[in-house]
Order: structure tokens, then C-alpha cells, then sequence
């Protein structure tokens, strides 16, 4: 009996001094460490990287970690000094992938100016390849800062990887001379069951800096469930709409794993028909 | 004084309320659970339509006039009148609205019914039968028995058991009843336990069930003009063989409650009024693990809840009488599909029936004028208001797909009316004339379905949610003599149904199912057109010897001369009973003609011809105020091979069965 009372004694006195420091954590607010910019919702961060010049910060975003395929960069510019968002400038983006023995670039879709409503720069960029080993990917941000009319470049560091599944396609075709093609699939920002937005973007290599958009491809798209063999109605093939994004409709009938052939076409000549994209739902 | 020969006409006709009232006191005091049948025919029909007196609901409901029955398996038939299925018909259970949850029709509520706690079954055909819902084709309403308020105390107790040998099923059921001057109730149970059923040639595999069905009902008197009922049946299948589709039913729950006031007027303008609430769910899972070949498994389940009420009053004055319906359900209908490859790619997912509601409010009446003594009329009016969509979600997502946006609501009114005049004659002959127009809405199937695979034809089937109602204009004349020996009916009747629902293949689109042909939709043709009969005779040979028949005959066509599906042939069924003493013997002989006029379209088969034969043998011993009744019977006594040809699949049905039965009733 005096042990029990003691036993339960002690676990009063353990219960108190328990909720004695909940509340002293509670009382004590945490620090507010200013101009460290939250990560805007539904986002990843990057990296950050002063821009050397312009007195100014970029701060990196994307809605996922980088991949081999299309990516969309966000950056919100900051003042170095007080970090006061930074809204007035014009903003360049560059990529670069450092091999050892060679350096090559990547398509890319700059855009100078902010988003009016993100308060936000952002450009896009088809990585072609993911880092390995010493082999990297660095992007090259530049910046002219219109508050103190000052130019500027910032070098941050970057790792892309495979993305699984595959959401790039790249391939040389004999029939269009040869040329070494990249086909993005631009993922729908949440594929859902149902009619969605299908979207893919068609590259070349003229060169190890020059990619530019191919915009005199027709494609052909057979969406399937390899699980059940049946594909779906109503799909709409991608159509060319600017700078070789192409743009069509897809019908996924049912979540599970769905299977996305592109037939590529220039004119009527067939140039590749074995071009497939996973996507899970 | 109302005469001999109006009584006779009023018999002669469908009527749905007045008798209804009418036939609790009779029928309670038959020997064990006989059902009060209502239908073209007189109600003196009780035991013929009862083939043993453990015959399932289906069974009974097969040996009623124009109704036929649609068969994926032993257990779950689903009842059709004249030439009109589950969609073209309303189906009720005491008055109330039951959606079946499967999307591929493997539960017509019919189930739920067992015949211990089934007072009787009305049936009406067409534009009449409709004053419980809007429908085409009619109405079958199957009736709870509930609990007497009589003046003394009295209980009653009850005992089936049954065993079949064809497919070791046994059944038991029992109920206890207590009637007092103040309330009463009654419980009931049935518990069905059904192996794989054997045709002459064959073990039919998938064709075992089990199910537990119960029932409980409190009747409480509040004064000499008012009573309140309590009525709750809960009915638990499991593991039911569907052998004609690629899935069994692993469990399907159904619970219907409901709370309901009955006011009794008494030399009132106000004769009756009953007022219900009630409720039901019903949950469906479908099963393929016991299956031997499935290319892939999938779990299949659905829901459907109903809540609704009604009030029903009866009004009579001199020589006119008014009954008077309003009503209002709400129903949630929602099947799933996942499927699970085998190669461990991911699951996937679909609703196959997109959640989705169906909200009613109706209006509807029955005036009888009783013209003179032997010619009245009889006016059927309803008007019915439906809202049907989905709501937001993966279901409603499935149909953007294909251009739709289904949680806009559907709306429709549904019209429906018919008139009827009775003449009699002279020797208890009368005849009447009936002309009628309904309207249905399409069901949610037809609307909103999504890949739902019929294995009839082997298609997918997706819903148009653009389809529009379907109508029906009805004529039919019954001739009918009621004679103290001999009675015997004549109804042929004609019915046209512009903007007739039919399916067509969508050409380009692939089907879902693994082994399914392609995909098919509805839509709505210029018009079908349905014609045939039903004919009865009854002679009461003498005091002992009885003999009962009765024939069915359809032809059904679309504008394009094309035979419409899942119409039966030419039946005649018929029946030789010889009663002695407590004893009794019964001889049936079914014939069914061959069909020919077949549906290609549905993939449908010509269906031969088809003899049966089945004997009862019964007996009774009382004791005091007990009974204990023992029957017997060969089912398909030549053993032959055969199907209906509604008969999903054309599995041949059950061979010879040899089927005891012991029952009990202590007072």
C-alpha cells in the first residue's frame, strides 16, 4: 500500500514537471530569423545563390527535383542586403553540363521577365542527361538588377537524376538526317482519372549549346494499359502550338500504371514509333 | 348492396389498394405461409403459386401471371413483366423504393423477401401499376407479413425445414408471432445453405449460396382509429454462385427498416391512411477468388442507400372512391473496381457506377367510379419529379473522358395514366378495357454506367447520360368469367414505346474487360413494339380434384423488326391437384415452346423447347390446435436437360431433385 502511494506519488510529481515544460516551451516563441523566404506551397527548394554583381539573391524552386525531362524553374529574387523581395529586373538562366572532356548545354525556355502574380522568375529547361559521379549539371543565373541598375551572375550547383519513370525520350532518326532528338513529356501538374492535358515538347542538338525547338513534327498518341491491354477513347493527339511544345488530350479511363506511345511524324514519313512514357495514376 | 357481379369485376381487374387491405385477415388464417397473390388473376390462386411451401419468392413469383424471369444463377432471378426487366419496372417491398447496389443486376431486391415474412405479392402490369413509382412495364410490390392486433391474445409458432437432394441445400425457417389486443409482433429467420446444383449432365460449378435472412416487426395500437408499425428485415448472402458470369457475390448485406402509422377511419370519408418512413442499405461485394481462371482479380463493391416516405389515403364516398399517393425517396448508388494485375503493376482503380444520387418526389392517385351496378371506371394518374446526377469525384472525373460533366443534374418529369372501364355481364363474365401511358426515367446504368461488362454479349457497356425517357402507349382488354366450377381469363394486350432504350456498339472504342468484344452504349430508337397475351383456366372438377393453368405469350420487336432481347417464348403452366382429407396430391406440367425469335444484337441463342414435370405429394396431422404438415416432391422428374431462355448463359438448370420438407405450427 505505502509502495503504491509512493509509485503514484512520483508519477504525479513526473506528470507535473511534465507539463511544466510544455507550457515554458510553449511561453517562448519561436525565433523569427528574417529574410530567410519560406518555400512556396507545393514546392521544392533547389539551392540558393548571391548573384555577384547585382546585389541580389536567387532563391531556386521546381515542383519536384530536378529529372532528365522537362523542368520548370522558379526563382524568387531577393536583396542581398535587407532581403526584400525583388521584383524589378531581368533575369537570364543558362545550364551547363561539365563532362571532363566536354561541356554540352541543354534546351532551355528563358524568360527575362516576373510573373506578375508569383512575384517569381522562372524558365524551363530540358536536363538531358542526369549527373554522374563527377559529371555535373551547374546552372549560370544572371540578373540585372534594375533597383541599382547593376548586372550580375550567380553559379549554383544542381543535381538532376533519372526519373523514373522515364520522362524523356532521346534518339537519333535516320530518316530526318540523322538528327539527335529529345522528346519531353510535360507531366500534367497532377494526372488525375479522367480528361487530362497531354503535353510533350520536341528538342534537336545543332550543336553542344544550340538545342533548338522542332516545330514541323506531327505526332501520333496511343495511350494503353499494358496490365489489361485496352486502351482508352477520346484522346487527342498532340498538335504543334509554339516552340516546339505540342499540345493534345489524354483519357485515362482508370487509375493504374498507363502506358504512352508517341508515333513521330514529319510530313507523312514515319520517324520513330517506339516511344513510350510510363505514368502511374 | 353492391351485387354479386360487381364483386366479380372488381376480382376480375389489377387493383392494387383496395385488396391489398383486404387480404391480411384472409390470408393469415391458411395453414402455414401462404402467399396472397394479386395479379391479373383472382386472388383464390394461394398454393398454386406456392409450388412447396418453402418455395423461394422467385419461384412463386415465376408461376405468376406475366411474370417471367431473367437467371444469372440459382438465387438472385430477377423478375420481368410481360417483356419488361428491372429498369422498365418498379419493384417494391411494402411500398417502399429498393435500388439494387450491384451494377450488373446480381440483386434484384426480390431476394430479400423470404416467403415466411411475405404477406402476398401484388403485380400489376403496365401504366396501371403505377401508383407506387413511375415505370413502364409495371409494379410488384411484395408485402411484409406484420403482427395482428386482435382482440385476444393468441401466439403462433412456425418451423420449416427442407432439404433438396440435387444440391444438398438445406433451408429452415421459422417465425414466432404474438398477437394482443393492444400490440403485437413477430420474428422471423430463414437460413439457405445451397451447395453446387447438378444438371442432367453435369455438376454446375459456382451455383452455391448460403444466406441468412431475419425479420422483426412490433405493432403498437394507439387508439380504435390509429396504429404504429415498426418494421426492420436484414438479409446476410454469402458466398453466392453466380455460374453464368465471371463472378461470384461474396457478400451482399441488405437492411430495410421502416416506422409506419396506419389510421383507420371508420364510415369516414377518410377510410384509410398509412404513412411511412423508411430507410434501407444495401451492400454488394462481388467475389472471383474461388474462381479457377480469372486473368485478373478484382474486388467489386457497391452501395446503395435509400431513404424515403410516403403516405397513401383512401378516400370513399357513395359510389366513388379516391386513393391518394405522395411520396419522395433520395437513393446513393456507388459501385467500385479494382483490379490487380498479376505482374504486381500498380492496382487500378474505377467506379464503374459513378457515386451518384437519384431524387424523387411523386404525386400520384387511383379514382374508382362505380358507375352503375355492373360498370365502373377507374382513373390512374402519377406524376413524378427525378433529379439524377453525381457528385464530384473520381466517378463524375472518369466521364470528363468522354465530354460529360455528370454532376449536372439530370431532370425529368414522368408522366404516367390509365383508364380503365369494367363492364360485367351476365354467368359472371365481365370485361374490361384499358388504355395507358406511362413514362420511365433511364436508370442509372443507362446513364451513368461505366465499362459495365455484360457477359450476354460479351460487351462493355457505357451509359448515355443524354439518353432520354422512354414512353410507352398501352392497350389491353381482359375477358374473364368467374364461375363457381370453372374460372378462366383472357388478356391480350398491346403496348408501343416510342423512344425505346436499345444498345449499339460504339465502333473505335476498345473494351475494358479482358475477353470482352468491344463497347456498347444505349441510346434511344424511334420506337419497340410488345404485344401478346396471358390466359388462365380453373376448373374445380369436383370437391377433391382441381386443375389450374395458365399461358404466356410474347412478341416484342424494335422499329427494325428486330426481336427484342430476353423474351420468353410461349409457356403454358399447368397443375392437377387432388385433395383428400389432410392429404394432397400434385401434379405440374410445364411446357415452354422454343425461341427463335432471338436478338443477334444481345448475342443472344435460339432456345429449344423443354417439357417439365414435377410431382408434390403433402400431408398434414393436427393436433389440438397444432399442425404438422410433411410434403414431398420430384422436381424434374424425367431428369431432362434444359434452360429457360432467360437464362444468362444458358447454363442448364437443375436435373431431378428430390425435396422433403417438415414444418410445424403450434398455436
Amino acid at each position: 500500500m505505502k509502495k503504491l502511494f509512493i509509485m503514484m506519488l512520483a508519477m504525479g510529481t513526473l506528470l507535473t514537471i511534465n507539463s511544466c515544460k510544455k507550457e515554458t516551451t510553449e511561453a517562448k516563441p519561436d525565433p523569427v530569423i528574417p529574410n530567410v523566404p519560406t518555400t512556396p506551397e507545393g514546392m521544392v527548394k533547389i539551392g540558393e545563390t548571391y548573384i555577384i554583381g547585382s546585389h541580389a539573391k536567387a532563391y531556386v524552386y521546381a515542383k519536384q527535383n530536378l529529372f532528365v525531362g522537362y523542368n520548370t524553374l522558379y526563382i524568387a529574387m531577393h536583396d542581398s542586403t535587407d532581403g526584400k523581395r525583388l521584383t524589378d529586373g531581368l533575369f537570364s538562366l543558362s545550364a551547363e553540363m561539365d563532362m571532363g572532356a566536354m561541356k554540352h548545354a541543354c534546351p532551355i525556355e528563358e524568360n527575362q521577365f516576373i510573373d506578375s502574380n508569383s512575384l517569381m522568375y522562372s524558365s524551363s529547361l530540358v536536363f538531358i542527361m542526369p549527373n554522374v559521379d563527377l559529371e555535373k549539371w551547374t546552372l549560370k543565373i544572371g540578373y540585372h538588377n534594375n533597383k541599382n541598375n547593376k548586372n550580375g551572375e550567380g553559379i549554383l550547383n544542381i543535381n538532376v537524376v533519372e526519373a523514373n519513370p522515364t520522362r524523356m525520350f532521346s534518339g537519333v532518326l535516320p530518316l530526318d538526317n540523322n538528327a539527335q532528338v529529345f522528346v519531353s513529356f510535360v507531366l500534367p501538374s497532377k494526372a488525375k482519372i479522367g480528361l487530362n492535358d497531354a503535353e510533350f515538347t520536341i528538342h534537336k542538338k545543332a550543336s553542344n549549346t544550340n538545342f533548338p525547338a522542332v516545330n514541323n513534327y506531327s505526332i501520333v498518341m496511343l495511350p494503353t494499359m499494358p496490365s489489361m491491354g485496352h486502351g482508352s477513347p477520346n484522346n487527342v493527339s498532340p498538335v504543334l502550338t509554339s516552340n516546339g511544345h505540342y499540345k493534345g488530350k489524354v483519357n485515362f479511363t482508370m487509375t493504374g500504371l498507363w502506358k504512352i506511345q508517341l508515333k513521330l511524324y514529319q510530313d507523312t514519313v514515319l520517324l520513330a514509333d517506339q516511344i513510350f512514357f510510363d505514368i502511374v495514376l | 348492396m353492391i351485387s354479386r357481379k360487381h364483386i366479380l369485376c372488381l376480382l376480375g381487374i389489377y387493383f392494387l389498394m383496395g385488396t391489398a387491405y383486404s387480404q391480411s385477415d384472409t390470408s393469415r388464417s391458411k395453414l402455414l405461409n401462404e402467399v396472397t397473390i394479386q395479379s391479373a388473376g383472382t386472388k383464390n390462386q394461394i398454393g398454386f403459386y406456392q409450388s412447396s411451401k418453402l418455395a423461394t419468392t422467385e419461384e412463386i413469383l415465376s408461376r405468376m401471371e406475366g411474370v417471367n424471369l431473367i437467371s444469372r444463377g440459382p438465387y438472385g432471378m430477377e423478375p420481368t413483366l410481360r417483356s419488361y426487366s428491372a429498369n422498365q419496372i418498379n419493384l417494391s417491398i411494402d411500398g417502399m423504393r429498393i435500388y439494387g447496389a450491384c451494377s450488373d443486376k446480381m440483386d434484384p431486391v426480390s431476394v430479400y423477401v423470404e416467403p415466411i415474412n411475405l404477406q402476398g405479392i401484388t403485380a400489376a402490369h403496365g401504366a396501371q401499376g403505377n401508383f407506387n413509382g413511375g415505370s413502364i412495364g409495371g409494379n410488384i410490390n411484395l408485402k411484409f407479413k406484420s403482427p395482428s392486433t386482435l382482440c385476444h391474445t393468441q401466439y403462433l409458432t412456425q418451423f420449416i425445414q427442407s432439404y433438396s437432394t440435387n444440391n444438398q441445400a438445406l433451408s429452415s425457417s421459422f417465425a414466432f408471432e404474438k398477437s394482443g389486443k393492444v400490440n403485437g409482433f413477430r420474428i422471423s429467420g430463414t437460413y439457405r445453405k445451397a451447395n453446387d446444383y447438378r444438371s442432367p449432365d453435369s455438376l454446375i460449378r459456382y451455383s452455391a449460396y448460403e444466406k441468412l435472412n431475419f425479420s422483426a416487426s412490433f405493432q403498437q395500437v394507439i387508439d380504435s382509429n390509429n396504429q404504429i408499425r415498426i418494421n426492420y428485415l436484414g438479409d446476410l448472402g454469402r458466398n453466392m454462385g453466380y455460374p453464368a458470369l465471371p463472378m461470384d457475390v461474396g457478400k451482399a448485406d441488405a437492411h430495410i427498416a421502416s416506422l409506419t402509422h396506419i389510421y383507420h377511419g371508420k364510415e369516414q370519408l377518410v377510410q384509410r391512411s398509412e404513412t411511412k418512413i423508411y430507410m434501407n442499405s444495401i451492400y454488394h461485394v462481388m467475389d472471383d477468388t474461388k474462381r479457377d481462371f480469372v486473368p485478373m482479380h478484382m474486388d467489386m463493391p457497391s452501395w446503395s442507400e435509400t431513404q424515403g416516405f410516403y403516405n397513401e389515403t383512401f378516400l370513399k364516398k357513395n359510389r366513388h372512391g379516391l386513393n391518394l399517393r405522395i411520396d419522395a425517396h433520395k437513393n446513393r448508388l456507388r459501385g467500385d473496381m479494382t483490379m490487380y494485375p498479376k505482374n504486381g503493376d500498380p492496382s487500378m482503380f474505377m467506379q464503374t457506377m459513378p457515386e451518384g444520387y437519384i431524387k424523387n418526389v411523386g404525386l400520384a392517385f387511383q379514382y374508382q367510379y362505380d358507375v352503375t351496378y355492373n360498370y365502373y371506371m377507374k382513373l390512374n394518374g402519377r406524376i413524378d419529379h427525378y433529379n439524377q446526377y453525381a457528385v464530384a469525384g473520381i466517378g463524375s472525373a472518369q466521364w470528363t473522358g468522354f465530354g460529360y460533366d455528370i454532376t449536372q443534374a439530370k431532370k425529368d418529369w414522368i408522366k404516367s395514366l390509365s383508364w380503365v372501364q369494367c363492364i360485367a355481364h351476365k354467368h359472371g363474365v365481365s370485361q374490361s378495357i384499358i388504355l395507358g401511358y406511362a413514362e420511365r426515367i433511364p436508370s442509372s446504368n443507362e446513364r451513368y454506367g461505366y465499362y459495365l461488362f455484360i457477359p450476354m454479349d460479351g460487351y462493355d457497356y457505357l451509359g448515355n447520360p443524354n439518353i432520354r425517357k422512354e414512353q410507352s402507349l398501352q392497350f389491353e382488354w381482359v375477358l374473364r368469367k368467374e364461375g363457381k366450377k370453372i374460372q378462366w381469363s383472357v388478356q391480350p394486350f398491346y403496348h408501343h414505346t416510342p423512344n425505346y432504350i436499345y444498345t449499339h456498339i460504339i465502333e473505335g472504342y476498345q473494351a475494358m474487360t479482358i475477353g470482352a468484344k468491344g463497347v456498347k452504349s444505349y441510346q434511344n430508337i424511334a420506337y419497340a413494339r410488345q404485344l401478346g397475351a396471358e390466359a388462365t383456366f380453373n376448373w374445380r372438377i369436383n370437391e377433391g380434384i382441381q386443375y389450374r393453368s395458365n399461358f404466356k405469350y410474347l412478341y416484342a420487336n424494335t422499329n427494325n423488326n428486330m426481336p427484342l432481347p430476353l423474351i420468353a417464348p410461349i409457356k403454358i403452366q399447368q397443375a392437377l391437384r387432388y385433395n383428400w382429407q389432410k392429404s394432397q396430391v400434385q401434379v405440374e406440367y410445364n411446357f415452354s415452346a422454343a425461341q427463335n425469335r432471338i436478338n443477334t444484337d444481345f448475342g443472344e441463342r435460339k432456345s429449344p423447347a423443354f417439357n417439365l414435370i414435377n410431382l408434390r405429394l403433402a400431408q398434414s396431422f393436427m393436433h389440438k390446435r397444432n399442425t404438422v404438415q410433411l410434403a414431398f416432391a420430384i422436381e424434374n422428374i424425367f431428369n431432362i436437360s434444359y434452360h429457360e431462355h432467360l437464362d444468362v448463359g444458358y447454363i442448364p438448370r437443375m436435373g431431378r431433385n428430390f425435396n422433403i420438407m417438415l414444418g410445424y405450427i403450434f398455436r
